[in-house]
Parts: structure tokens; C-alpha cells; sequence
């Protein structure tokens, strides 16, 4: 038996309401559920099989009602699966519920429908369990040594806290439910074995793994949910909340939710950089600004210890871990990779290990140069590792994460999203076997190829399947408005400045034009306002809020020596100067390399400062911005259209 | 006597013909600075600069394979330009060839972004406004074979860059062997 993982949530059905609280359990190659509340008389349940399935849709049963059933889960916290018994459970209200789903599945079998989610063909595989385990059994092995394409259609599903150390084998193919629906983590290379590999165990001396704050459940990054589930669970004991980076600044006190209060509101690990920048070499970079602190809410950056007037001056800035999934596309170095930066003209960087170019398009900053440098500076910084990774410790980082692809895989009202015929770009099989280096701001190439399958879809008069229709449709249009809705980019730091005049009337694939992912394929940090003055979320100052602002704020001024800023000019206000704390550019103010689009249902919140707490807030912060005027449907159409990646 | 007259006569015409065919050609060239503008159409914007009442076409918005790389709003730019006998675009006298060069200093007078009309098309964009068709709006040619170059002696090349800029990977096509850019805007020369 592995880890075992308490769910709380709350089930509806139909009419009925009853509460569930649940163990989850695995074992062997198969997810198991079992129960163990106590009977209404005292008596304690002994385990179940049970089956999990986040959005099912029985119309075939012909349940006590007569008609179809339809389940979904209310949601508390972060799980938003909907797990399923075929055995009667304590009465729920009405006397209806459980009973009657397992009536329905009863009845339903080990068959599947069309259009369905498929991921309930295994749950319905699981209840089916009991009557017979040889079918079950074959087909579990079946589909555990298959091809990932063949997981495509059938994976099993986990809301998981992945433990370091935790030693359990992941599956090629891995589901976990989200808000949104699930996201699916494909590994190429198959079975990983955790026991022992450094991506796992906790190497350092805090107790973290990179998989802390890199959960597979989380699309290879960590989610704000997940992390107030942590504390929730441990009492702020895990290592995720280890002082280094876990606590707005180290010297806080220890136990207290306000001395986390950006990691638990925001997301946000602190990052410290020395002042001023330093070069590869050690010598210093001569910044063509000054920095002064302006507001200081966790006292990191003037603390005697660890700020600014410190003996190692550094300055703290606060930022979302990015994936570490589908990065052979953020370390292509195919179009826009070239030996000059194409944002500054600079020369490129060149990963001094191999001497080749990099494309410059990781970390918030562009600080590392490769996968190897990255590592390196992860373990000894937010692992605290004494000493150095050894060979075979980088060589199982980069190969685990050069082989792991996270995408979107089944959405409550879109359904499945990668069923054959469906939208080519969905899915982590796609990400595994999409081009890497390839502009996609073209009708050849696409940034996310959808093809025209769900643009207009017939209704059946089964008003279940009609909504998922339109919903299909409104991703549909979430693209179309996301590749072809022109509006006037204006301002923007190292895009209206490398050719195409401010403004350009373009598209939102103009800036997010990698294919597949809506990265950058040239070197990506750009200034769009998210943490730049004056577009960057602030609290409102005003007699009538007590809201306060909870990043610093710095104050940057260019000296006269060079150009100033083209658009913010000498004296900007920043929460975090992004690139400009590595290169000490004045034009690299709050400039922040663009992040991949894939597994956003997984992970929120959004922008490298998490200041968007969900799609919405980052639609409508890019309408702000620039003054795009999105209707009302153009919104919820890109936010349906994000929430399928 | 008359033959004295008409000679005096003659170059008397002549010696006014000739500040005029100077001041003709000297009237034919622009070097102004100003703010840009932009006029926007049903497709691609075009960009256009006022100078002492009248308005100049600069270029329309394509991509970075472009030779016309448009301005900033929020600064002045520097227009250096021929003016041309081609009807009018965007209601702009054509400057033809061109270059501008940004200010780096920033002017928050220039401003204007004037609404599309009707009356003003740009059917010669090569690319429209949103995704391009697959192909850049100026795409380089296809590479033959490489001619021979004499291993040794002077070589000319032009080097492109803004006014009191930097030189950027744009500017620095030639050397970086992308296809997707062009040299642009004021003119340097560099031998080596």
C-alpha cells in the first residue's frame, strides 16, 4: 500500500445530498477507494471498492427515476471529483443518492457510451470490479502496457499530494481531477520509479523535492489550493513552508499563516538576487539604474540580514513556480534563436557546458541557461542542498523532466477533450509529439491547431449533450478570438520595439506565438504592466479600503547615460523588476519571460506575481491593459478556451 | 548687338533656372522631425507624420522582414524622405524611399491614433493584421549557390540602426544569418 490521501467533499446527486469523507488508497497498478466512516450505529465501514469518475453522465440505466442521472460534485477545497459507490451507503436525505447511482451503475455495466467522458469506462471497469475481477484485471494490464496514445482515451485518476521520499512508481500516464475537469501527465519514457531519483527524495536538508513545488497534479507546478491544502493538512509543517523562500522573508516568525501570507494568498516563492546583478563570472554587471525600496510589507528587502544594506545585498521579488512539463519546447532553439538576442541585440547566451546558444526562455528572468544550471541552483537554493548535485542526480532531473508532458485532458462541460477527431492540440500525447522551435502566429502552423470539428456542432435535443456542444463551440471561439481578434498593442517593452512600430494592431498570438505552448519562440521577456507601475494590480489607495498591497514596490531610476525607458521613461515603479534584476538594462524594467499556456486549469493563479487569481482576472487584465474592449462573450470565450489546455 | 542681348538674356534665364532646379530638388527631399501618426483602415494601419501642414505617408504596418519599420506613438520621430510622384496613401504625400528613426526620448504629445475610413485601403499589405499566411510579409529570397568572394581585399557592408540607438538583432541581419529580418532605417556605412 502507498500514501494515503483524505479527500473532503460533499456529493450530490440528482435531489439527494449526503456527505462523504474518504481515504484514498492505491495499490498495485489500479486506484482503489476505500471508505472508512463510521456507520450511523457505531459500526465502522470496512473497506470498499469504489469507482471515481468527475463528471458522469449515465443516460442508459434507467435509474429508480426513470430517466437519466445526472452527478456532479460540490466542490470544497480543491477536489472536484466526484467519487461513486455501487454498495448502499448511510441514507441520504430523500433517501435517493448513492443508492440510486448504484442502481445506474448496476445497470450500466462495464459498457461505455459514446461521448462520454471515457475516463468513467474505468470507473465503470472499477465497479465492476466485484462481479468480475478477471475482465477488470486484464484489462488494467492491457491498458498499463500499452502506448500512451492508447491512454489517450483511458487513464486513471488520483487527487494527489505527491510526498518527496514518498518512493511510489509513477504510471506512464497519470490523471488528476481540477477545477476545470483533469489534466492528464503523460511520461514518455514510460514508468518512472521515484525511489531514489532526485527529482523525488528530498536531497537537501529542508525536506523538499523538486516535486514539491513541482506536483504532478498541479501540471508540473503547484496551485495556490494545493498549497493552503498543505498547511490545512500539516499545520504549516511541510517542507513546502520551509523560511529559505516558503516564508515572505526567513526571519519571520515561524507557525504563523502571515509570515507565508504569499505563498498561502499568491502562490509566491521568494527569490533572492545579489545587488547589484552579478555576471556568470562572479564580477559584477554595472546597472544602469538605481533601486531604491519604496514599500517594504515583508521587510525582507530591508532587512539588515537579508536586504539591500545587508553584507550580501540582495534583493527579494516573489514568483510562481513555473511547469516543469513540455520543455523540450522551452529549451528549443529553433526560430528566433539566434546569436543575438532578438529583443536588445545583445549576444545571445551560450550554455557554457556545450557552447551552444539557449533559447533564453526559463525562469521569470532568462537567468539560467539550461536545465543542468537550473537544477543546480534549485537544489542548492530551495532545496538548501549542502554541496553539489552529483552526475547521476542531473542526469535524472533532466531526463524526468525532458520526458513529462502535462496538458488538459477531460473537462466537465467540454467532455473529453482528446477523443479521436477531436482538437489536435489537446492532450499531452500532442505536447509528446508536437514541433518544437516553430512559430505558430500563421494559418500553417497554428499556436494551438484546433481544426474546425467543434466550431459548429449539431444539436441532438438531449439537452446534456447540446450544452457540451455549445460549450465545444465556445472554446471554439475562445481560440478564434485568442489567434485572430485584432486590437492596438501598445507600449509594450521588447515587442513594439523590435520592428513593428507602437502600437501594432495585432492578435494575441502575436506576443504568445509558439506552437503549442503560446510561449515566445524568440528570447521571451517582454513588459506588458504585470508588475510594472501602473498597470500592475495594486490596492486602491483611498480613506475608504483598508486593502493593502503585499509585494514591495521598488523605485527604479535610469541614469542619464543611457536612453530611458521608451514607454515608463526614467523613473518606474515596479513589484518586481524581472529580467532588469539580471541584465541591469533600463528597458528590461518588469520585463518577464511569457509562460507556456498548457495545464492552466491546474494551476492557478496566474502571472509570474500571481496576480490573477483565475482565467477571468487574466482575460480581463490584458482588456485593461490594452483597452481591448473584450464583450462579454469574447471573455468567457477565451476563459472556456484556457481552461482546455 | 542684339546677339550680346540675347546672350545676356540667355544667361540671365539660365542663371534663374538654375536656384530653381536646385531649390526644386532640395523641395523634393524632407528631413523633419515630428510626431508620427497612425491612420487606421479596415486592414493594416498606416503611419503618417504632419510637417508644417502637410501630411506625409511613411508606411503601413507589416512585419520585422519589412525595410519599413514603423515609428513609436510617445515619441518623435526623425523622417528623412524623398517625396515621390505616387497618388497619395492614406491621405499622406508619399515619401519615397524613407527612413525614420524614434526619438529616444519620450513625448507624450504624440498620440493620435485616427479612426478607419472608408476612403482609405491599403490593398497592397502583404500581410494582414492578425496571423500571417505562413509565409513573412517579405520573405528573403531563396539562397542559390554561394558565389565566389575574393578571399582577401575590402568588403562594404550597411549596417541600419536607429538614431543615438543601439544596434538590435534586426539591424544586425546580415551577420546572424536569420532570414526574418531586414536592415532598416538610418544608414551607416562600415568597410572592412
Amino acid at each position: 500500500m502507498g500514501r494515503e490521501i483524505r479527500i473532503d467533499s460533499r456529493l450530490k446527486v440528482g435531489t439527494g445530498a449526503g456527505g462523504l469523507r474518504q481515504t484514498l488508497g492505491w495499490r498495485g497498478d489500479a486506484h482503489i477507494y476505500k471508505d472508512d466512516y463510521d456507520q450511523p450505529d457505531g459500526h465502522h465501514q470496512e473497506p470498499h471498492w469504489l469507482g471515481i469518475c468527475h463528471s458522469l453522465s449515465l443516460g442508459r440505466g434507467q435509474p429508480a427515476e426513470g430517466g437519466r442521472v445526472r452527478a456532479e460534485l460540490e466542490p470544497i477545497g480543491r477536489v472536484t471529483a466526484l467519487t461513486l459507490s455501487r454498495y448502499p451507503r448511510r441514507p441520504s436525505p430523500g433517501g435517493r443518492g448513492s443508492a440510486e447511482l448504484r442502481n445506474a451503475i448496476s445497470d450500466f455495466g462495464a459498457e461505455t457510451l459514446p461521448g462520454l467522458p471515457t475516463r468513467c469506462n474505468i470507473n465503470t471497469l472499477e465497479t465492476t470490479m466485484r462481479i468480475r475481477p478477471y475482465l477488470f484485471l486484464l484489462t488494467a494490464l492491457v491498458l498499463l502496457n500499452s502506448s500512451p496514445r492508447i491512454f489517450r482515451s483511458a487513464a486513471f485518476t488520483i487527487n494527489a499530494w505527491w510526498t518527496p521520499g514518498s518512493g511510489e512508481l509513477i504510471p506512464a500516464t497519470i490523471a488528476y481531477d481540477n477545477q476545470y475537469g483533469s489534466l492528464t501527465m503523460l511520461n514518455t519514457s514510460g514508468d518512472v520509479q521515484t525511489k531514489g531519483h532526485a527529482f523525488f527524495e528530498p536531497i537537501g536538508t529542508n525536506g523538499r523535492a523538486c516535486v514539491t513545488c513541482h506536483q504532478p497534479a498541479d501540471g508540473m507546478s503547484i496551485s495556490v489550493e494545493t498549497i493552503r491544502d498543505r498547511w490545512r493538512v500539516t499545520n504549516g509543517s511541510d517542507p513546502l513552508f520551509a523560511a529559505v523562500d516558503g516564508k515572505n522573508c526567513p526571519d519571520l516568525p515561524d507557525g504563523y499563516p502571515k509570515s507565508h501570507s504569499l505563498l498561502l494568498d499568491k502562490g509566491l516563492i521568494r527569490v533572492s538576487l545579489p545587488w547589484p546583478p552579478k555576471r556568470p563570472d562572479g564580477n559584477d554587471v554595472k546597472p544602469e539604474f538605481t533601486l531604491e525600496v519604496v514599500r517594504d510589507p515583508t521587510g525582507c528587502n530591508n532587512s539588515s540580514v537579508y536586504g539591500l544594506n545587508s553584507q550580501s545585498p540582495a534583493v527579494s521579488v516573489y514568483r510562481r513556480p513555473r511547469p516543469a512539463a513540455n520543455l523540450k519546447y522551452v529549451t528549443a532553439d529553433g526560430f528566433g534563436v539566434g546569436r543575438f538576442i532578438a529583443k536588445n541585440g545583445q549576444p545571445a547566451e551560450r550554455d557554457p557546458e556545450t557552447g551552444k546558444l539557449v533559447q533564453m526562455n526559463m525562469m521569470a528572468d532568462a537567468r539560467e541557461v539550461s536545465l543542468r544550471s537550473q537544477a543546480r541552483s534549485a537544489a542548492g537554493g530551495h532545496l538548501q542542498l549542502k554541496g553539489a548535485l552529483t552526475e547521476t542526480q542531473l542526469e535524472q532531473i533532466i531526463a524526468f523532466e525532458s520526458q513529462v508532458y502535462a496538458a488538459q485532458t477531460s473537462h466537465h462541460e467540454a467532455g473529453n477533450l482528446i477523443e479521436p477527431g477531436g482538437p489536435p492540440a489537446l492532450g499531452p500525447a500532442a505536447m509528446a509529439e508536437g514541433r518544437t522551435g516553430v512559430l505558430g502566429n500563421n494559418i500553417t502552423n497554428f499556436v494551438f491547431p484546433m481544426g474546425d470539428k467543434w466550431k459548429i456542432l449539431s444539436r441532438t435535443g438531449n439537452a446534456e449533450r447540446d450544452a457540451q456542444r455549445a460549450f465545444r463551440e465556445s472554446v471554439a471561439r475562445g481560440h478564434d478570438v485568442f489567434f485572430f481578434r485584432t486590437f492596438w498593442i501598445k507600449d509594450a517593452m521588447h515587442l513594439n520595439t523590435v520592428g513593428l512600430g507602437n502600437p501594432v494592431k495585432r492578435t494575441c498570438s502575436t506576443c504568445h506565438g509558439m506552437h503549442m505552448t503560446g510561449m515566445d519562440t524568440a528570447n521571451g521577456w517582454m513588459e506588458v504592466g504585470t508588475t510594472n507601475l501602473p498597470w500592475a494590480r495594486e490596492a486602491p489607495v483611498s480613506p475608504w479600503s483598508s486593502e493593502t498591497t503585499d509585494l514591495p514596490l521598488f523605485k527604479l531610476t535610469c541614469n542619464n547615460a543611457v536612453a530611458p525607458h521608451p514607454f515608463l521613461g526614467r523613473v518606474i515603479y515596479t513589484q518586481d523588476p524581472g529580467r532588469a534584476l539580471i541584465s541591469g538594462k533600463c528597458n528590461d524594467i518588469g520585463t518577464i519571460v511569457m509562460q507556456q499556456f498548457r495545464g492552466l486549469a491546474a494551476r492557478a493563479p496566474y502571472f509570474s506575481n500571481g496576480s490573477a487569481l483565475n482565467l477571468r482576472e487574466l482575460v480581463d487584465f490584458y482588456d485593461r491593459r490594452f483597452n481591448i474592449q473584450f464583450s462579454e462573450q469574447e471573455r468567457q470565450d477565451m476563459v472556456n478556451f484556457l481552461s482546455t489546455l | 548687338m542684339k546677339n550680346n542681348i540675347a546672350r545676356i538674356a540667355l544667361f540671365a534665364a539660365l542663371l534663374m533656372t538654375l536656384p530653381r532646379q536646385g531649390n526644386s530638388q532640395e523641395a523634393q527631399r524632407k528631413n523633419f522631425l515630428s510626431c508620427p501618426v497612425v491612420q487606421d483602415t479596415k486592414t493594416v494601419p498606416c503611419w503618417l507624420s504632419e510637417y508644417k501642414g502637410e501630411l506625409y505617408y511613411l508606411g503601413i504596418q507589416t512585419d520585422i522582414s519589412a525595410e519599413f519599420h514603423p515609428p513609436y506613438l510617445g515619441h518623435k520621430v526623425l523622417v528623412e524622405g524623398i517625396v515621390s510622384d505616387e497618388p497619395r496613401i492614406c491621405g499622406g504625400v508619399v515619401l519615397k524611399p524613407v527612413v525614420v528613426s524614434p526619438m529616444p526620448e519620450p513625448d507624450s504629445s504624440c498620440n493620435t491614433i485616427l479612426p478607419a475610413l472608408d476612403k482609405y485601403t491599403v490593398p497592397f499589405a502583404p500581410r494582414p493584421p492578425g496571423p500571417s499566411g505562413g509565409t513573412l510579409a517579405f520573405q528573403a529570397p531563396r539562397r542559390g549557390p554561394a558565389a565566389e568572394q575574393p578571399s582577401t581585399g575590402p568588403r562594404e557592408f550597411s549596417i541600419y540602426y536607429d538614431f543615438d540607438q543601439p544596434v538590435t538583432q534586426a539591424d544586425m541581419q546580415p551577420f546572424s544569418l536569420k532570414s526574418w529580418t531586414m536592415p532598416r532605417r538610418s544608414k551607416r556605412n562600415a568597410s572592412s
